[in-house]
C-alpha cells in the first residue's frame, strides 16, 4: 500500500508516539527545523542572559555588595547604591497590589456570577481591551491628567485633613509615590480581572449548584465557594499583575519623579522615588565609562532575577491550580 | 487521573459539610450579608470603569480635534516653523517608523514562533520542559531589558548604531514568547482525533501537522499574531533608546527612525503646552491602531468557535 510507502513502513513507531518517542528516521527534514530553530531561539535567549550577566561586571566590580545596602547612586564619583530603587520597586509595587487585587478579583465576581448575562460578553471584552491600553498612555493620562489635580488638589487637601502626618507629608510636588502607585494599580487592574474572571469561569458548575441546592445564599456560594476553589488561579492572577508592575518602566518614569539625592528612600506617600526600571531610563544620559554602563546592567539583571522569580513562581501557580480544577 | 477525582470528591464533600453548616444560621442575616457582597463586588467592578474610562475619555475628548488627513499624511514639524508658532505638522514619520519597526519584527518573529509553537506541541522531553518554562519566564520580562540587551548586543558593537534595525530586534524577541505561547495553546486546542485519524492513514507527523493541525488552528493562531503585534505596537520602553529619531518619513531599515510611542515620549517631555497636548491626538491614533488588531483577532476567534460547532 501507498501508505506504507509514506511512513517507511514502520507504522507501530507512531503509536510509540504519544508515548514520549517520536520518529526520527521517516521525518527527517521536519525534526531538524524543529530543533534548529529551537536551537536558535535557545542561543538568542542565551545570549540576552549572557549579555546582562558579561556587561555588568563592570558594574559590579565597581559596586561590590554596596549595591544592595547603599544608598547614593552617582556615577560622577563611581558609587552605585542601589537599595533606594530595589526598595522603590517593592514599595510601588506593593501599594498598587493591594490596591489592585481586591478591586480586580472583585470586578472577576461581578463580571462572572453578578452582572446579567447578556452584558456579561460585552464587559468582559472592555476588559481585556482595557488590558492592552500600551503603558505610555497611561503615562500621559498621569502626567497631563492626574499630575495637575493630584499637585494642585488631592495633595494639599490630603495634607491639610491629616495635618502633613505620616503617611502624608506637609506638601508635595505631585509626582511621586502616591501618584505612582495609583497609576500602577489602574494599568494592573484590567490584567488582574481578565485572569481573575479565566480562572472564576473555570470553576465547576456543580460545586455552585450543589451549595445553592443545600441553602447558601449567592453571597455565601462566592465567598465560601467559588473564590476557596478558585484561590489558587487568583492568587496566579495577582501575582502576574505584580509581576507586570515590578517591570512596569514608561509610565512611572513620567510620574514618580526620581529619587531625591538628600532623601532617595521614600518615607511618605508624597516623597518622589525611582524604580529599578525607571533608574535604568533616568540614569539613561549619563553613560560615562564602562562602569556606569555597567552599573546600570546590575540594575537591568537585579530587575530580571526578581521579575523572572516572581513569574515562574504565578506560571507554577496557576498551572498547579489549573491541574486541580480539572 | 483517580487521584485528581478522589481529591474532587474529598473537597466537595468538604464543601457540603461546610454549607449545611451554615446553612443552620439566621436565614435575614444570611441574606443582608450575600446582598452586601454582591453590592461590594459590583462598586468593585464599578470603581475599576472609573480611571479606565476616564483614560479613554481623555483620549477621545483631547485627541479627536488633531485628527485630520494632514495630521496622518505629514510630517512631524521640528523646530518649530518661527512663522507658524503652535504646529507640530503632522506624524506621518512616527506612522512610519511603527510600522516599519513592527513590520519587519513581525515578519522575523512569526516564522519562529509559529515553528517553535509547534517544536514545543511535538515533544514531551526533559529539554522542552525546560524550554517551555523559559519562554514562559520571558512572556513576562520587563521590556526595558530588551532594549538594554539590544542597545549592548547591536547598538554599541556597530558603532552607536541608532536605527529602526536595533528596535525590529528587540521588539521580534519581545513577539517571540507571545506569539509561542498563543501557537502553542492554539495547537493543543485541536482535537487529538483529527492528528490520530491523520497518523492512522499513514501520514507523516510533518504531514499531519501541515495538512491537518495547523490548518484548524490557523484562526487562533493569527489571534495569537494579532494580540502580540498589538501589545508590540505600544511598546516604548524597549526602543526607546535605540531607535533614534528622525524628523522625516524613513522607510530604511537602517536608518534613524520616530515611533509613535516614542513620539508620544519625547512631546510629553517638551516644554511647550502645544507639543505635551499633542500627545493625546498620537495616543488616539495608536489606540485606535491597537484597539483595531484586537477587534479583528477577537472577530477571527469568534468565528473559528463557530465554525468548530
Amino acid at each position: 500500500m501507498t501508505v506504507a510507502i509514506d511512513s517507511s513502513g514502520d507504522t507501530t513507531k507512531y503509536g510509540a508516539r504519544r508515548g514520549g518517542k517520536t520518529p526520527t528516521g521517516s521525518d527527517l527534514p521536519y525534526r531538524v527545523v524543529l530543533w534548529v530553530v529551537t536551537g536558535f531561539f535557545a542561543s538568542v535567549m542565551i545570549v540576552f542572559a549572557g549579555s546582562l550577566v558579561w556587561n555588568s561586571i563592570p558594574g559590579w566590580q565597581a559596586a561590590g555588595l554596596y549595591f544592595f545596602y547603599g544608598t547614593t547612586w552617582d556615577s560622577t564619583i563611581a558609587t552605585f547604591g542601589a537599595l533606594p530603587f530595589i526598595l522603590g520597586t517593592l514599595i510601588t509595587t506593593v501599594l498598587a497590589v493591594l490596591v489592585a487585587a481586591p478591586l480586580g478579583i472583585g470586578g472577576a465576581l461581578a463580571i462572572v456570577f453578578v452582572i446579567p448575562r447578556r452584558l456579561r460578553a460585552v464587559v468582559s471584552s472592555l476588559v481585556e481591551l482595557l488590558a492592552v491600553i500600551p503603558s505610555i498612555i497611561y503615562g500621559i493620562w498621569g502626567y497631563l491628567v492626574l499630575l495637575p489635580l493630584m499637585d494642585q488638589k488631592i495633595q494639599p487637601w490630603l495634607a491639610s485633613k491629616t495635618g502633613g502626618h505620616w503617611p502624608f507629608a506637609e506638601q508635595g510636588v505631585g509626582k511621586g509615590l502616591l501618584l505612582g502607585s495609583v497609576i500602577l494599580a489602574v494599568m494592573i487592574l484590567p490584567t488582574v480581572t481578565a485572569i481573575s474572571r479565566d480562572v472564576l469561569a473555570g470553576v465547576p458548575h456543580d460545586l455552585v449548584e450543589g451549595a445553592l441546592s443545600l441553602g447558601a445564599t449567592k453571597g455565601q456560594v462566592l465567598a465560601k465557594v467559588v473564590v476557596p476553589a478558585a484561590r489558587p488561579g487568583l492568587i496566579g492572577a495577582v501575582v502576574l499583575g505584580t509581576a507586570r508592575a515590578l517591570g512596569e518602566t514608561i509610565a512611572l518614569t513620567l510620574v514618580l519623579g526620581g529619587a531625591s539625592p538628600l532623601h532617595p528612600i521614600p518615607t511618605n506617600l508624597f516623597a518622589t522615588l525611582d524604580t529599578l526600571a525607571t533608574s535604568i531610563v533616568n540614569n539613561w544620559g549619563d553613560l560615562t565609562g564602562s562602569t556606569s554602563v555597567g552599573a546600570l546592567y546590575c540594575l537591568a539583571l537585579t530587575l530580571a532575577v526578581i521579575v523572572g522569580t516572581v513569574n515562574f513562581s504565578a506560571r507554577r501557580i496557576i498551572r498547579r491550580s489549573a491541574r486541580r480544577l480539572q | 487521573m483517580s487521584l485528581v477525582t478522589d481529591a474532587m470528591v474529598e473537597a466537595r464533600a468538604e464543601h457540603r459539610e461546610m454549607v449545611r453548616s451554615t446553612a443552620r444560621r439566621n436565614y435575614r442575616r444570611r441574606s443582608f450579608y450575600s446582598g452586601m457582597f454582591y453590592a461590594a463586588v459590583t462598586v468593585a467592578l464599578g470603581i475599576a470603569f472609573i480611571p479606565l474610562s476616564a483614560i479613554v475619555y481623555n483620549v477621545l475628548k483631547r485627541g479627536l480635534p488633531y485628527i485630520s488627513w494632514s495630521f496622518l499624511t505629514t510630517p512631524e514639524m521640528d523646530p518649530p516653523d518661527i512663522f507658524h508658532p503652535h504646529q507640530i505638522g503632522g506624524i506621518s514619520n512616527a506612522i512610519v517608523g511603527t510600522i516599519l519597526i513592527d513590520g519587519l519584527a513581525l515578519l522575523i518573529a512569526v516564522p519562529i514562533s509559529v515553528i517553535l509553537a509547534v517544536a514545543l506541541f511535538e515533544s514531551r522531553g526533559r529539554t522542552m520542559s525546560i524550554l517551555r518554562s523559559y519562554v514562559e519566564i520571558m512572556v513576562g520580562l520587563p521590556s526595558i531589558l530588551l532594549g538594554v540587551f539590544i542597545y549592548a548586543f547591536f547598538v554599541v558593537p556597530l558603532g552607536f548604531k541608532y536605527c529602526a534595525m536595533a528596535g525590529v530586534l528587540a521588539i521580534a524577541i519581545m513577539m517571540v514568547p507571545l506569539m509561542t505561547v498563543a501557537g502553542e495553546a492554539a495547537l493543543r486546542d485541536v482535537p487529538a482525533t483529527l492528528s490520530e485519524a491523520a497518523l492512522a492513514l499513514g501520514a507523516r507527523p510533518s504531514r499531519v501537522m501541515w495538512r491537518v493541525v495547523l490548518p484548524f488552528a490557523l484562526p487562533r493562531v493569527m489571534t495569537g499574531i494579532l494580540l502580540s503585534l498589538g501589545r508590540a505596537v505600544g511598546e516604548t520602553a524597549p526602543i526607546l533608546f535605540i531607535i533614534g529619531s528622525n524628523y522625516a518619513v524613513n522607510w530604511n531599515p537602517f536608518g534613524q527612525v520616530t515611533a509613535m510611542p516614542t513620539l508620544i515620549y519625547k512631546y510629553q517631555q517638551s516644554s511647550y503646552d502645544y507639543q505635551r497636548e499633542a500627545c493625546w491626538g498620537i495616543a488616539l491614533v495608536l489606540i485606535v491602531a491597537i484597539f483595531t488588531l484586537n477587534v479583528i483577532s477577537r472577530f477571527l476567534a469568534a468565528r473559528s468557535e463557530k465554525g468548530r460547532k
